[in-house]
C-alpha cells in the first residue's frame, strides 16, 4: 500500500514534517512511486517550510553526534602541533638576538616559551637557568623594553598553544573512552580519533574491513599504486603508532596489518555491540605481533623493496612460480599495454662476489714482438694502399680466426660469462677479422 | 542582456546570467546586475556543471519555464539557486552530506520553490513522500562510484518524455580506466534502461573528465 504524500497530511508544517520523517524511516526499497494529482489547496510553500523544518531537525541531530566533535578536536590537535612548531621556530630565532646562550641551552620548546613569557629579559632568564654569570658576557644585544614586551607576548601565545594542545589531548582521551574505548585501547586515543575523523564517523569506520583501516590516510599512495603501478602502501595514519614506525622496515607492513585488524574489530564492537573487547584485542594483537617479530630481514635477492636499492619488488613465492601480478584487474578490463617490467621476472642476479676472469693486463705484449725499432722513414714492406687504385686480389677462404690479444684474455671460457669477450659473431660475418699485431705497418 | 534560446538563461558581454528570484540577494558571492528593470545573477560555468553544459552546447534540451525539477547532489545549493531562478515549479534538492545541507538551508531559505531533502539519493524511497507528481526534469551531479545506478533508481520520479541530465565524473567511477571507456559503459547502461541519449557533452575545459549526458525518457 502506498504511503501518503505530503499534502495528504494537511497544511500544518509540523505535522507534514513529522510525516516526511516517518515515511523516510518506514521506507522499503525499492522505490514504488505512485503519482498523485496535486489538489489546488496544496501550497508549495507548505512543502518548502516542512522540508526546511525536517532538514533542520536532522542537522541538529547530526551536529550532536559525538564522533563529529571528536573529529574536530583531533583535527584541532593537528593544527595546534603545526602552529606550535611554527611559533617556536620564530621564538627561537627572535629571542636568540637577545640571549643566544639561553636558546642554545634550552632545547625544549615548552620550557623556552615558559622562560621567556615569565622572565622576559636575559638577566632574569639566565638567572632562572642558574647561569647568571653568562648574562654579563652574552653575545646578544640589549632589547628595547617595547621589543621585549612583544616577544614576551609572543611566548605567552606559544604557551597558550601548548596548554590548549594538552587540554585537547586530555579531552580526546576522555571522549574516546566513551565513544570508542576498544579502538582507543588498541591504537591509543589520538590515533583512534584520527581514524574516526578520516573515515567520517565511527559507524563508517566500523563497516570497513581491516585492510581499509590499515591504509586510511594513505589514499594518495594507494591511488598512485592503482593508477601507475607503484608499490602499494603498507600503512596510512597507523604509521604514527610507535609499534609501526619503530619496527624495522620489513615488519612494518605486517605490524600495521595486525593493528588495523584489532582496531577494525574494536570499532565494530564500539559502534554496535558496545562490548568490552579490550582484553581479547590485546591478546590477539600480542599474538600477531609475536609472529611478526619472527620475520627476518629478507636477503638481498628475495625481492624486498629496498634491497638492492632502486629495484622494484621481484617475483615472490617458490622458485618457478609466476610472478605476482599486482595491478592486473579482471580480464574484462580490456586490452592493456605490454607488461610492466617491474612486475616481470628478473634476469640472473648480478653477483659481485663470484669468480672473476683472470685480470686483464695492459702491460703485456700486444702481439708478436717487433724486430727492431719501427721506423717511419724506412722502406715500407708493402706498397702504399691507394683508395683509387685497384684492390688487392680477393681473399679466398674463411676469415682469419679471432685470436686473443693479450695473454689469458678469454679463450678457454674461464671467468663469469659476462666477462668473456664476445667472439666471432660480434664482429659481424662480413667484416674480416683483423689479424693481430700488424699495427700500422 | 539577451536571451540565448534556453529558458531563463541570458547572455551579456559573454557572461551567463539568470534572472534573480530574490532581488538584492546573492547566494554565493556572485555578481548581480540590473538590466531592463530586472536583476540578474552571474552564472559561472567554472563553478556549475549545468552552466558549463549551457556554455558547451547552447542548443541542449533544457528546462521549461514551469517545470518541476528533481536535483540530486545539491551540495550547498549554488547550482540549485540558478535552477530555482530558471523554473517556477518545485526544485527538489537532494543532498546527503549534513555539512553541505547546513549551507544549503541558508542559501535556499528565501527561495520558496526549493525543497531541501537531507537524504541519500541512492535510496529514493526515503523521499518519495516529498514528491506528489512526476517531475519534468531529473538532474544529477554526484561524484560517486555508483552515480549511474543512482540516476537509474530515481528514474521512476521522471515523467514519461521527461528530460534527464546526468553529469558523469569518470574519475569517480574508476581512476584507472580511460574516461572514454567509462562513458561508453555509461551510455550502454542508460540505453539499456530505455533512455534515449540526445546529447553527450564533454565539459572540458570547465571540468576535467566530466561528461554531461542529456537523455530523454520514453514517452
Amino acid at each position: 500500500m502506498a504511503r501518503p504524500v505530503w499534502f495528504e497530511k494537511g497544511s500544518d508544517i509540523t505535522v507534514v514534517a513529522d510525516h516526511l520523517q516517518a515515511s523516510a524511516e518506514a521506507a522499503v526499497a525499492p522505490l514504488a512511486f505512485e503519482p498523485r494529482a496535486l489538489p489546488g489547496s496544496a501550497s508549495p510553500a507548505t512543502l518548502h517550510q516542512a522540508a526546511l523544518l525536517r532538514a533542520r531537525r536532522l542537522l541538529t541531530v547530526s551536529h550532536a553526534e559525538q564522533d563529529r566533535i571528536l573529529s574536530q578536536e583531533v583535527n584541532a590537535i593537528d593544527d595546534l602541533v603545526r602552529t606550535a612548531n611554527l611559533l617556536v621556530e620564530r621564538l627561537r630565532e627572535w629571542y636568540a638576538l637577545h640571549a643566544p646562550e639561553a636558546t642554545r641551552h634550552v632545547t625544549d620548546a615548552k620550557e623556552l616559551a615558559n622562560l621567556v613569557a615569565t622572565h622576559g629579559d636575559r638577566a632574569n632568564v639566565m638567572a632562572a637557568l642558574k647561569q647568571a654569570d653568562v648574562a654579563t658576557t652574552s653575545l646578544g644585544t640589549d632589547l628595547d623594553p617595547a621589543d621585549l614586551a612583544v616577544i614576551q607576548g609572543f611566548a605567552a601565545a606559544l604557551q597558550g598553544v601548548h596548554a590548549s594542545w594538552a587540554a585537547l589531548e586530555a579531552r580526546v582521551g576522555g571522549l574516546m573512552e566513551t565513544v570508542a574505548p576498544n579502538v582507543a585501547s588498541v591504537v591509543g586515543p589520538v590515533i583512534g580519533a584520527r581514524l574516526i575523523a578520516l573515515s567520517g564517523g565511527l559507524n563508517r569506520l566500523a563497516t570497513w574491513p581491516a585492510g581499509t583501516v590499515q591504509l586510511l590516510g594513505a589514499e594518495t599512495a594507494l591511488f598512485r599504486h592503482l593508477k601507475e603501478g607503484t608499490k602499494p602502501p603498507k600503512h596510512g595514519i597507523l604509521f604514527q603508532h610507535p609499534l609501526v614506525h619503530l619496527a624495522p622496515p620489513w615488519q612494518r607492513g605486517p605490524t600495521a596489518r595486525a593493528l588495523a585488524l584489532a582496531a577494525a574489530t574494536g570499532a565494530k564492537a564500539d559502534a554496535f555491540t558496545k562490548n568490552d573487547l579490550r582484553a581479547f584485542l590485546k591478546t590477539q594483537l600480542d599474538n600477531d605481533l609475536a609472529r611478526v617479530a619472527k620475520r627476518k630481514m629478507p636477503s638481498r635477492d628475495a625481492g624486498f623493496g629496498r634491497y638492492p636499492p632502486g629495484r622494484g619488488t621481484g617475483p615472490r613465492g617458490p622458485p618457478g612460480a609466476a610472478p605476482r601480478q599486482w595491478n592486473r584487474g579482471p580480464p574484462s578490463d580490456g586490452p592493456r599495454g605490454p607488461p610492466r617490467s617491474f612486475d616481470g621476472p628478473r634476469g640472473p642476479p648480478r653477483s659481485f662476489d663470484g669468480p672473476r676472469g683472470p685480470p686483464r693486463s695492459f702491460d703485456g705484449p700486444r702481439g708478436p714482438p717487433q724486430d727492431g725499432p719501427r721506423s717511419f722513414d724506412g722502406p715500407r714492406s708493402q706498397p702504399p694502399r691507394s683508395f683509387d687504385g685497384p684492390r688487392g686480389p680477393p681473399r679466398d677462404g674463411p676469415a682469419a680466426p679471432y685470436k686473443p690479444r693479450g695473454p689469458g684474455a678469454g679463450g678457454s671460457g674461464a671467468g663469469a660469462p659476462w666477462k668473456r669477450k664476445p667472439q666471432g659473431a660480434f664482429r659481424g660475418t662480413n667484416a674480416p677479422a683483423k689479424p693481430p699485431g700488424k699495427g700500422g705497418a | 542582456m539577451r536571451t540565448i534560446g534556453l529558458t531563463g538563461c541570458y547572455d551579456d558581454k559573454g557572461f551567463l546570467w539568470t534572472e534573480n528570484k530574490v532581488p538584492g540577494h546573492a547566494v554565493y558571492g556572485e555578481k548581480l546586475r540590473k538590466a531592463m528593470g530586472r536583476e540578474y545573477r552571474n552564472w559561472n560555468p567554472h563553478r556549475s556543471k549545468l552552466a558549463a553544459l549551457v556554455r558547451k552546447d547552447p542548443t541542449t534540451p533544457w528546462f521549461g519555464p514551469k517545470d518541476d525539477v528533481l536535483y540530486l547532489g545539491a551540495a550547498s545549493g549554488t547550482t540549485v539557486s540558478h535552477v530555482s531562478d530558471i523554473v517556477s515549479g518545485s526544485v527538489f534538492a537532494v543532498e546527503f552530506s549534513p555539512r553541505s545541507v547546513r549551507d544549503l538551508l541558508w542559501n535556499i531559505e528565501p527561495r520558496q520553490n526549493v525543497v531541501p531533502i537531507l537524504e541519500d539519493a541512492g535510496a529514493p524511497e526515503r523521499y518519495a513522500a516529498y514528491i506528489a507528481q512526476p517531475v519534468n526534469v531529473l538532474v544529477q551531479d554526484i561524484a560517486q562510484r555508483h552515480q549511474v545506478e543512482i540516476f537509474l533508481r530515481n528514474l521512476p520520479f521522471l515523467r514519461p518524455g521527461g528530460l534527464g541530465i546526468l553529469v558523469v565524473k569518470a574519475r569517480s567511477i574508476n581512476v584507472s580506466q580511460p574516461p572514454a571507456a567509462i562513458y561508453d559503459e555509461v551510455a550502454r547502461k542508460l540505453t539499456a534502461a530505455g533512455l534515449v541519449i540526445e546529447r553527450k557533452v564533454d565539459l572540458h575545459p570547465f571540468e576535467l573528465d566530466h561528461m554531461a549526458f542529456v537523455v530523454r525518457k520514453a514517452a
